[in-house]
C-alpha cells in the first residue's frame, strides 16, 4: 500500500515537472530537439521566356550541372580498377582534357586526399544521364564520390544576335537582377514571384509539409518582342561585314522598323572593345546622340515646304559659285566642292539637285538668305526651331529600353552662360543648324522621324515589346502608339518621298552608285557629320590637324512607293585623316538589308 | 523501513506487471477488446503515415523528373531554334556546297481564278 502511494506520488511529481517545463517556463529553442527536423527553403521561380514576333525563343531557362568529385571515399579496389576508364570516358565525352590529363588530376587529388575537385561545369540535361553512368560515378555520392550541383542557366539560342537589345542574366535569383535590355526592363514579368517551402525529414528523405510559412512560387511569364529574328540576323550579318572590313570603324548600328506600326523589327549594335573584339557592347542606337549632319536636310526641306517658303522642287537657288557671304557671320561659307562654276555654269541650282547631291550652301541659303528667297527664317529663328520641334525629331521617346540619350536642339534663347552646357546661340547658329549641327539626335530619333515621312506624316512611337503571354495566351498587349497625328501635310510627305527616291535613282544622287541597282526601289538620305573627339592636346575638338571623327548615316524606307519598312544605318569612325562618307559606309549595308528583306516577302 | 524487503517486493511487482498480472488485478481484462482495437488503430496510423511519406517522397521525385524532362525539352528546342534562322540555313547550305540561298527577287504569288 505504501509502495503504491509512493508510485502515485512519483507519477504526480513527474507530471508537475512536465507541465512546468512545457507551459510555464516554455523555451522554444528546445522545441527542435523534440520535433522532427525540418528545412525552410526558398523556391526560386522559373524565369519567363523572351520570344520574337513569330513566337521563336530568344531567351529561355534551363538547368545545367557542375560536377565535382570527392577522391577520398572510393575503396582502393574500385579506384584502381576503374579510374582509367573514367578518365577515358570523360575525355571522350567532353574533349576538354585528354585522358592523361584527367589521370594526372585524379592521381594528385587522391594522394592529397582532396574532398572536392572540379571535373566539369555546365553539363546539360542530356549529357548528365551519361555522366551518371560512367565508371566510379555510377556508385553515387558515398561510394563513388560523385557530386553534382544543379544550376539554373539562361539560354540564348541565337548567340550574340540582339544581345544588347535582349539583355543578359545568368540566373533568376534575386541577387542577379539586371537593368539592361528586355531582360532588365521587363524583369517584373519575367522574374515571377519567389516562394517558400517547408520540408520535414522522413524515412525516405525530405518531404513537403503544409505549413503557414509556405508560399507558392509563381513562375515568370513570357514577353513577346517585336523583333523578327530573321531580319535581325540579316541586319547583323550585313553590318558585321562593314565593321570587320575596316579597322577605321569604331562602332555601328542598324535599326529596322515597321512603317505602319513603329514596331522595331531589328536592332543591331556592333562595336570594338579594348581588345578589338567585335560584339554588342553598348546600345549605340539609343545612347549615341550626335549632330545628324546632312540627314537633317530633309527636316529643313520639310520646314520650307510646310511654311510655303518654297514653291516646288524645281525652284532655283543662286549658287554664288560656292562662296556665299552670310551677313551675320564674318567668314563666307565655302561649298565650292559641290557648286563650282564648272559644275553649275548658270550659277543656279534647283532644290531637287541640292538635295540629291547634299550640297550645304543651298540649305543654309534656304533658311537664311533673304536675297535668294522671299521668305526665310533669318529674322525669326525661333520659328524654325519650333517648327523642327513640331516634327517630333527632338522629342524624348519613352522607349521600352532604358538609357536612351535625350535629344537636343540649340534654342535662340540660349545666351552665353546658359545652363545647357551645349553652347549658345550666335550669328552663325541658324546656318550651322541648316546642315545638321547645333543639335544632337540619336539613331532612334532619326528613324522615328523618317518613318513619319514614310507613313504619310503620322509619327509612330517605336516600341520593342508587343505582348505579355502566360502559357501561350496573351495576357497584356501593347498597341502601336501615335506620337503626333500629322507632322506635316500629306503633299509635303509625297514631295519628300519623291526627292528622297531621286537620291538613290538619279545619277547626281549621293547614294546612286550604291543603291541604284537594289532589288526594290529605296528612298533615303545619306549624311556625314563630324563628331567631337579628344584631340592630342586633351581638348574636345572637331578637327585636330586634319584628323576627324565622323558619323556616316543612311536612313530611308523601302519599297519607295508603298513603304513597308524604314531603316537606319549609322557608322562611327575612329579619329582619322581618311575620308568617311555615309554613302560609302552605311548605304551598302542598307542595300543588303533591304534586298534580303524584300526578297523574303511575297509580292 | 526494511529496504531489502521493499526492494524484493518492487522486483516481484515489476515481474508480475510484465506478466500482465497487474493489469488483471486492476481488472483490465474486460477492456481487452478495446486494447486490441487501440493497437490495431495505432498500427494503421503508423502504416498510413509511412504510406503518406512514401507518396510525398515519390511526388518530390516525380517533380524532379518532370523538371529534368522540361530541361531536356528546352535544350532540344533551343538547338532546333538556333538552326531555324534564315542566315544559319544559308550558312549550312553553303557549307554543304549547295547553290541554294536567299531568293534574289520576290516570290510571285499565283492567285487562283476561282
Amino acid at each position: 500500500m505504501e509502495f503504491l502511494w509512493g508510485c502515485f506520488i512519483a507519477m504526480g511529481l513527474f507530471l508537475i515537472v512536465v507541465i512546468t517545463y512545457k507551459v510555464i517556463t516554455h523555451d522554444s529553442s528546445q522545441d527542435k530537439s523534440f520535433s522532427t527536423p525540418e528545412n525552410e527553403n526558398k523556391v526560386t521561380p522559373i524565369r519567363g521566356n523572351i520570344l520574337d514576333c513569330k513566337g521563336r525563343i530568344l531567351a529561355t531557362s534551363t538547368i545545367s550541372y557542375d560536377i565535382t568529385m570527392d577522391c577520398t571515399v572510393q575503396s582502393d579496389t574500385l579506384w584502381n580498377n576503374n579510374i582509367q576508364a573514367l578518365a577515358n570516358a570523360l575525355s571522350a565525352k567532353f574533349g576538354k582534357k585528354t585522358a592523361a590529363e584527367y589521370m594526372k588530376m585524379f592521381k594528385t587529388a587522391r594522394e592529397k586526399k582532396r574532398r572536392s575537385i572540379r571535373i566539369i561545369n555546365d553539363v546539360n540535361q542530356l549529357d548528365i544521364y551519361q555522366v551518371r553512368k560512367m565508371p566510379i560515378f555510377n556508385k553515387g555520392r558515398f561510394r563513388g564520390g560523385y557530386i553534382e550541383k544543379p544550376n539554373e542557366k539562361r539560354l540564348y539560342p541565337y548567340g550574340s544576335s540582339a544581345a544588347r537589345t535582349i539583355g543578359y542574366v545568368k540566373t533568376n535569383s534575386e541577387n542577379e537582377r539586371t537593368t539592361k535590355g528586355i531582360e532588365g526592363n521587363f524583369d517584373e514579368y519575367l522574374h515571377g514571384k519567389d516562394g517558400n517551402q517547408v520540408e520535414r525529414k522522413s524515412d525516405f528523405g525530405y518531404i513537403p509539409v503544409d505549413d503557414s510559412r509556405n508560399r507558392r512560387a509563381h513562375d515568370g511569364i513570357d514577353v513577346r518582342s517585336t523583333i523578327d529574328i530573321d531580319i535581325q540576323n540579316i541586319a547583323d550579318q550585313a553590318l558585321r561585314k562593314t565593321v570587320e572590313k575596316s579597322e577605321m570603324v569604331e562602332m555601328a548600328c542598324a535599326i529596322v522598323m515597321d512603317t505602319k506600326t513603329g514596331a522595331i523589327k531589328a536592332m543591331v549594335n556592333l562595336g570594338r572593345n579594348k581588345a578589338g573584339v567585335i560584339g554588342e557592347w553598348n546600345n549605340y542606337a539609343l545612347m549615341m546622340a550626335d549632330p545628324p549632319g546632312s540627314v537633317f536636310k530633309t527636316a529643313v526641306l520639310m520646314a520650307m515646304l510646310e511654311e510655303g517658303y518654297i514653291d516646288s522642287l524645281d525652284q532655283r537657288i543662286p549658287t554664288y559659285y560656292g562662296i556665299w557671304k552670310y551677313h551675320r557671320v564674318k567668314e563666307p561659307f565655302n561649298d565650292t566642292k559641290h557648286l563650282s562654276k564648272s559644275r553649275f555654269p548658270s550659277g543656279y541650282i534647283t532644290v531637287r539637285e541640292a538635295f540629291e547631291m547634299s550640297a550645304n550652301n543651298p540649305f543654309r541659303q534656304m533658311i537664311c538668305d533673304t536675297n535668294a528667297f522671299k521668305k526665310t527664317f533669318d529674322n525669326n529663328p525661333q520659328r524654325f526651331v519650333d517648327k523642327i520641334r513640331s516634327f517630333g525629331l527632338v522629342d524624348t521617346i519613352d522607349f521600352d529600353l532604358k538609357g536612351a540619350a535625350a535629344p537636343f536642339i540649340l534654342d535662340p534663347t540660349y545666351k552665353m552662360g546658359n545652363k545647357s552646357g551645349k553652347g549658345f546661340w550666335d550669328g552663325g547658329s541658324l546656318a550651322r543648324m541648316a546642315i545638321g549641327y547645333n543639335m544632337e539626335v540619336s539613331p532612334l530619333n532619326l528613324i522615328t522621324f523618317y518613318n513619319a515621312i514614310a507613313n504619310d506624316g503620322k509619327l509612330m512611337k517605336p516600341y520593342l515589346v508587343d505582348a505579355i503571354m502566360d502559357e501561350g495566351k496573351v495576357k497584356e498587349s501593347f498597341k502601336p502608339t501615335v506620337m503626333r497625328e500629322q507632322i506635316c501635310r500629306k503633299e509635303v510627305c509625297d514631295t519628300l518621298k519623291k526627292v528622297m527616291s531621286m537620291v538613290t535613282s538619279n545619277k547626281g544622287g549621293t547614294a546612286y552608285w550604291q543603291l541604284h541597282d537594289a532589288v526594290c526601289p529605296i528612298a533615303g538620305k545619306t549624311g556625314t557629320a563630324q563628331r567631337l573627339f579628344r584631340g592630342r592636346n586633351g581638348k574636345m575638338t572637331y578637327n585636330d590637324g586634319g584628323v576627324e571623327s565622323q558619323r556616316g548615316t543612311f536612313v530611308g524606307f523601302f519599297p519607295a512607293e508603298k513603304p513597308k519598312y524604314t531603316a537606319a544605318v549609322v557608322v562611327w569612325s575612329r579619329p582619322s585623316a581618311a575620308n568617311f562618307y555615309g554613302a560609302v559606309t552605311a548605304a551598302p549595308v542598307f542595300k543588303e538589308i533591304a534586298d534580303k528583306i524584300y526578297c523574303l516577302n511575297e509580292d | 523501513m526494511d529496504w531489502k524487503k521493499n526492494g524484493e517486493k518492487i522486483v516481484q511487482m515489476g515481474k508480475s506487471a510484465l506478466r500482465g498480472r497487474l493489469l488483471l488485478a486492476l481488472g483490465f481484462d474486460k477492456y481487452l477488446g478495446h486494447i486490441v482495437y487501440f493497437f490495431i488503430c495505432a498500427i494503421f496510423f503508423i502504416w498510413f503515415n509511412l504510406q503518406i511519406d512514401m507518396h510525398l517522397h515519390r511526388k518530390v521525385e516525380n517533380a524532379k523528373t518532370l523538371e529534368n524532362l522540361k530541361s531536356i525539352h528546352t535544350d532540344t528546342v533551343c538547338k532546333l531554334t538556333a538552326l531555324d534562322s534564315v542566315c544559319e540555313v544559308e550558312r549550312m547550305l553553303k557549307d554543304m556546297g549547295s547553290n541554294v540561298g536567299i531568293p534574289q527577287r520576290q516570290a510571285k504569288v499565283v492567285k487562283s481564278r476561282r
